[in-house]
């Protein structure tokens, strides 16, 4: 075959040219530390790695309702554990006051006062809330859920509980409903406190020892109540870290697929290199060989 | 003896014209498009005598070394090469266009959105969440319409690229027929007009890379070129093409002024534009217009069910009226009143978040879109121009190799060698100088002759 000057060079600069693309792209992935930048860099991985950046984004997501919700139960878990306490507060007093005959009426009076007075601090604690929302009103957060008018307590919440929502098909309580904290029984936990308030103004210590029984299955119930709410924080914290170890695979797998390997591109790098100077140098030899030289 | 002087001069002359042949070549050794000649010399027959000596040499013609074959094979890589260069090119806007690779490409806003919305079931009545939740909106709906216009864009600089590819090939068509004149004025007084065929095949290659043509030669080695099987040159006249871009079916198609069109099968890069412009920008326009509409009509159908925070149902979260990525936006009601979003799936409710959770929940719905979730949908869209480009890369690969081998094949055959060309001067300069000592020997004959007198 004959072999032309010109094919020669347009063959070395052929060459020179795909070795100094092929440089540049390593070179880009080195410094930017970023194999796939663009689709085209690698569409298989562009579209599978950012597929994951999603799931990532996803689970972030997750934790961040997760963290929400946890700020909001464990606030509501603190309310909780005072209402217990307001409870057994009652039934020391209870106890106290079903002990009738070595007391004066002014002593049983007193107590009444002080059953009154947690009565008072249980509804307010019922109508706290966290940032603004109501904890125990339902999804009725803005209404104040337990409301005084002359004596008479109503509920103006509803039974359907806040929840956030931790992954794709669950969502999780994050408190319990004013209605159902309350109601240890067919009478709720303020027709106990009214009437213990009222028998102990009587001064009917008989009819107060015999409330005492419900008084511990009312601190036992809203007890219960809160080791159930417990139970969804211990939930919300399992699945919390589950999404960060998952994060991490799903971290490791998006670099794999779109970072640099660093490794690999400077050897690439450096096996370019050589190539790249070996061409140069045949180049400039190969431009020297020529019949006019001898004549 | 006479004839001795004659054979001895005529012997100078093919050495002389064969240096000039040689220097010609070496002159011509990098033109682009030249073609390696060779005088071609011929024994003069001559009797004398009844014995046959012959009376010199001729040279015939000064021909070309080409190979018909490989410059067809050439022409078509070539306008396979233009072609693939094109749509490389188009695919590489639409890359840009479609991944910036930061926080604002579409799959990271569409699924910033649906998360605003899980951010907003965790405390539905907050304000400052609602507002997030229409901020991501407003992104989403504000980078739909970016890449509407992007793709716009695209498709109206095609056009533009398209018309002016369509000059040039008329300037080229022009140019081949009036070369075609000039062959076929030497072919007929005998002598090749080697500069003119050299300058035509130039042109020719020129054309492939905007166009696939189809060439016949005549019997005056004029040639005929057709264009998608429509004839365009014959002979020394070349027809006008005009461009007709139709814009509502995305169609760009080639008048000739015969009154025929061409529409496909133009190959080169002509008929990559034209491809692009008929199917893969409107193609991308398309899907991102179903992305968009799904978008807005599986948020709305939730949305309606639910209960805003001043208590109205019914209410949609995107502007109906508007389905397509050029115009998509938030309902007008809802943009400026975040506490009308609605969250809640009952009345009176405002910590209630159901309607914001199902909302949410659709990024993760498997069937969201074609079979597919918004996310997958989005990165499919996008990474459609990564898979079209390595695709487009290995067929130029490909088609280079096969390139730069033809090349070498019409190198070996039509280029020029400077050893060769070398060599071939101090073998004719030799045989110069033995022609002359051929004439000084005839003038010592002569000489010898004449003093004998």
């Amino acid at each position: 075959m004959r072999v032309t000057n010109n094919s020669t060079i347009n063959n070395l600069i052929k060459e020179i040219n795909k070795n100094r693309t092929q440089w540049a792209d390593f070179q880009r992935q080195v410094s930017s530390q970023v194999r796939v930048e663009r689709p085209s860099d690698d569409p298989l991985a562009y579209s599978s790695g950012n597929e994951s950046k999603s799931v990532l984004e996803q689970n972030k997501q997750y934790q961040k309702n997760i963290d929400s919700g946890l700020d909001q139960s464990r606030y509501a878990q603190d309310m909780m554990d005072e209402m217990v306490n307001r409870l057994v507060e009652l039934k020391q007093v209870a106890t106290y006051g079903a002990n009738g005959s070595a007391l004066t009426d002014s002593d049983m009076e007193t107590l009444a006062d002080n059953v009154a007075s947690l009565r008072t601090q249980l509804v307010d604690l019922g109508n706290s809330d966290y940032q603004g929302r109501k904890l125990f009103g339902g999804t009725k957060t803005t209404t104040q859920p337990f409301q005084d008018s002359g004596g008479t307590l109503s509920y103006e919440g509803n039974n359907k509980s806040i929840s956030v929502k931790i992954n794709g098909r669950t969502s999780i309580d994050i408190s319990v409903t004013g209605e159902d904290l309350f109601a240890y029984s067919s009478e709720s936990v303020f027709d106990l406190l009214d009437r213990v308030e009222q028998n102990l103004r009587a001064g009917d210590a008989s009819a107060v020892n015999a409330d005492l029984d419900n008084i511990t299955d009312a601190t036992e119930y809203v007890a219960s109540k809160t080791s159930k709410l417990a139970n969804n924080i211990n939930r919300m914290e399992y699945v919390y870290n589950q999404y960060e170890n998952n994060n991490l695979t799903l971290s490791e797998k998006i670099s794999r697929e779109l970072d640099t390997d660093f490794a690999e591109a400077i050897t690439n790098l450096q096996q370019l290199d050589t190539a790249y100077q070996a061409a140069l140098s045949t180049t400039a030899r190969i431009g020297n060989l020529s019949l006019a030289n001898y004549l | 003896m006479r004839e001795l002087l004659e054979i001895g001069k005529r012997g100078l002359f093919a050495s002389n014209r064969n240096i000039d042949v040689a220097g010609q070549n070496i002159a011509n050794a990098n033109t682009p498009g030249y073609t390696r000649q060779r005088a071609e010399l011929e024994p003069i027959a001559y009797q004398k005598n009844g014995l046959s000596t012959g009376l010199g040499v001729n040279v015939t013609t000064v021909k070309q070394i080409q190979d018909e074959m490989v410059e067809q094979r050439l022409r078509q890589a070539e306008s396979d090469l233009g072609g693939l260069n094109e749509q490389a090119q188009i695919y590489k806007q639409l890359e840009t266009l479609l991944v910036s690779n930061t926080e604002n490409d579409l799959d990271k806003l569409v699924s910033r959105f649906f998360n605003e919305f899980s951010s907003l079931s965790n405390n539905p009545e907050s304000s400052a969440l609602r507002y997030n939740v229409l901020n991501a909106a407003q992104n989403l709906t504000s980078t739909f319409k970016d890449l509407s216009s992007g793709l716009s864009k695209i498709q109206t600089d095609i056009g533009t690229e398209a018309s002016s590819k369509l000059d040039q090939i008329n300037t080229l068509l022009k140019d081949v027929a009036k070369l075609n004149q000039q062959v076929a004025e030497g072919q007929v007084a005998g002598q090749p007009d080697n500069n003119s065929i050299d300058l035509r095949r130039q042109r020719l290659s020129e054309l492939s890379n905007l166009a696939d043509l189809n060439i016949s030669y005549n019997d005056n080695n004029q040639a005929d070129v057709r264009i998608g099987n429509i004839v365009v040159v014959r002979g020394s006249n070349a027809s006008k093409l005009n461009l007709e871009t139709d814009t509502i079916n995305n169609i760009i198609r080639v008048r000739v002024d015969s009154g025929r069109t061409i529409q496909s099968d133009i190959g080169g890069e002509f008929g990559a534009l034209a491809d692009s412009f008929g199917t893969v920008v409107p193609g991308f326009e398309e899907k991102i217009d179903t992305l968009a509409e799904n978008i807005v009509t599986k948020v709305n159908a939730l949305h309606r069910q639910g209960y805003n925070l001043k208590d109205q149902t019914g209410v949609n979260f995107f502007n109906t009226s508007y389905t397509s990525a050029s115009d998509i936006e938030v309902n007008i009601a809802v943009a400026g009143n975040p506490e009308r979003i609605s969250a809640s799936d009952s009345q009176g409710e405002p910590g209630n978040s159901e309607i914001a959770k199902q909302i949410a929940g659709l990024l993760e719905a498997p069937n969201a879109i074609n079979g597919s979730s918004f996310i997958e949908y989005t990165l499919n869209t996008i990474s459609e121009t990564g898979f079209a480009l390595n695709n487009i890369e290995t067929r130029m690969a490909s088609t280079q190799s096969s390139m730069s081998m033809l090349e070498q094949q019409r190198a070996s055959v039509s280029g020029v060698n400077l050893d060769e060309e070398l060599a071939n001067i101090i073998k004719f300069q030799n045989a110069y100088q033995a022609s002359a000592r051929v004439i000084s020997t005839a003038q010592r004959m002569y000489d010898t002759l004449l003093n004998m007198v």
